[in-house]
């Protein structure tokens, strides 16, 4: 599976999570609806996906790395 | 490669997924306190007979259990039950009654009594802001008179997360702002250290641990700035506002962000460890007086800062603590997770570099 369809199908399946949780968030009695609870799930949602696009990142500096290494091994 | 030390173990890496779940579920599942959001009249006078609305959020009073009593306050020595109060639903109700006409003590013009709500399902619901009871020009007789106790209380404890004032269920967002800065300057005080050793020592590995610590300490600081934008909006109304712990701490983020441009500018190994170990310290130093120090001096309208305490009350109270701690503890593991493996790669950089050094 290369990149891009990596990360679509991450995208979609945080979509799909999100909603899911608003949905269920907004049509239980557990919350009020004055109750702004949204701020809070945008929030934790937030911060989720700065640790995910961070993962993202770190595995395409490995990547090049890798790919670096590889071709430097092959030179010599 | 020796592969048994600290960042090759797993536990801690477990020990930070399972602590952030535990955050997620508990955070979200556990319910509101109830409290008093309005209440229709605050200004009363002796002898008054008074009909007051009261508008509670997340409360139970059409409970069967309820049984509900209402109460105005003046001292623990002082109160009055409200005689008549109609539950309308469950979350509105409207106490009548009247007032005392006789002050508890002669001395006093005005009296700031608070309402208290008395569950036997959810405990004391307390309207902090009270109501102001004035001094009528023409005396009044009143049949109301003060008391001295509240009825016995037979509501059990529950754990739910307290009602603070104009928050709403973003008091949650303790767990998803402020822990996120707590450990961010978790991670900086660790990048601080070693940046401080990479001086002493001059060994390469020093400064790899402290500009990895420092890049992931950036996610989150972004991250705090993104939900406390969101968090703002939701109770202040805006965005972004002048207010100076807000500017003060992104220029905080700015500079920490040179950090990395200035890294990132230098080719040459050994000049880039000295100069951006030697702006480290430079830019912690100056981080503690833009962020803990400038906004205490002033007016902020962020808490925790002048005229305005945090941490402490209704603002973290132990339902809260029991979240918020292990909180910061896992997002500084699951960071720290994040951090070591950027250190692997910046490790593998450096023993290249050296094996290189080695052959020529």
């Amino acid at each position: 599976m290369n990149m891009r369809s990596t990360i679509r199908t991450w995208a979609t399946t945080m979509c799909v999570l999100f909603f899911t949780f608003v949905n269920a968030a907004s049509t239980t009695d557990h919350y009020d609806n004055r109750g702004k609870i949204y701020a809070v799930i945008i929030c934790a949602v937030i911060v989720i996906l700065a640790m995910v696009f961070y993962l993202f990142y770190i595995e395409r500096r490995l990547k090049k790395l890798e790919g670096r290494y590889h071709d430097e091994d092959q030179v010599n | 490669m020796k592969t048994t030390g600290f960042i090759y173990q797993s536990w801690w890496k477990v020990l930070g997924a399972l602590l952030m779940l535990y955050t997620y579920v508990v955070g979200f599942y556990v319910p509101l306190r109830p409290g008093i959001e309005e209440v229709s009249k605050v200004v009363l006078t002796s002898g008054e007979a008074y009909s007051i609305d009261v508008k509670a959020y997340n409360a139970n009073f059409l409970h069967e259990d309820s049984k509900l009593a209402a109460y105005l306050r003046v001292d623990s020595e002082h109160l009055t039950r409200v005689p008549y109060v109609t539950v309308t639903d469950r979350n509105t109700i409207n106490l009548k009654g009247q007032v005392p006409s006789e002050f508890p003590s002669a001395d006093d013009d005005v009296l700031h009594a608070s309402l208290v709500l008395q569950d036997q399902v959810d405990g004391f619901i307390v309207y902090p802001p009270g109501v102001v009871i004035q001094q009528a020009d023409v005396p009044s007789s009143s049949i109301a008179t003060w008391d001295d106790r509240l009825a016995a209380d037979h509501s059990e404890w529950t754990f739910k997360f307290p009602y603070v004032g104009n928050l709403w269920e973003t008091v949650r967002n303790t767990f998803f702002h402020v822990a996120i800065w707590m450990a961010m300057f978790v991670l900086l005080i660790v990048s601080l250290i070693y940046s401080i050793r990479y001086l002493r020592s001059a060994d390469l590995y020093h400064d790899a641990i402290a500009s990895s610590f420092t890049e992931v300490a950036m996610v989150l600081g972004m991250a705090g700035m993104i939900t406390g934008s969101f968090w703002a909006k939701a109770t202040w109304g805006t965005y972004w506002t002048n207010d100076p712990k807000l500017n003060m701490s992104a220029v905080a983020v700015m500079i920490y962000m040179a950090y990395l441009i200035l890294r990132g500018s230098l080719s040459h190994q050994d000049q880039r460890a000295k100069v951006s170990a030697a702006y480290n310290i430079f830019a912690f130093v100056a981080m503690i007086p833009l962020i803990f120090i400038i906004p205490r001096l002033t007016d902020s309208m962020h808490p925790g800062n002048g005229g305005n305490p945090a941490l402490g009350g209704d603002d973290l109270d132990s339902t809260l603590r029991l979240v918020f701690y292990p909180t910061i503890i896992g997002y500084t593991l699951m960071s720290v997770w994040l951090s070591s493996l950027i250190y692997r790669i910046k490790r593998l950089r450096i023993k290249r570099l050296e094996k290189r050094l080695q052959v020529s």
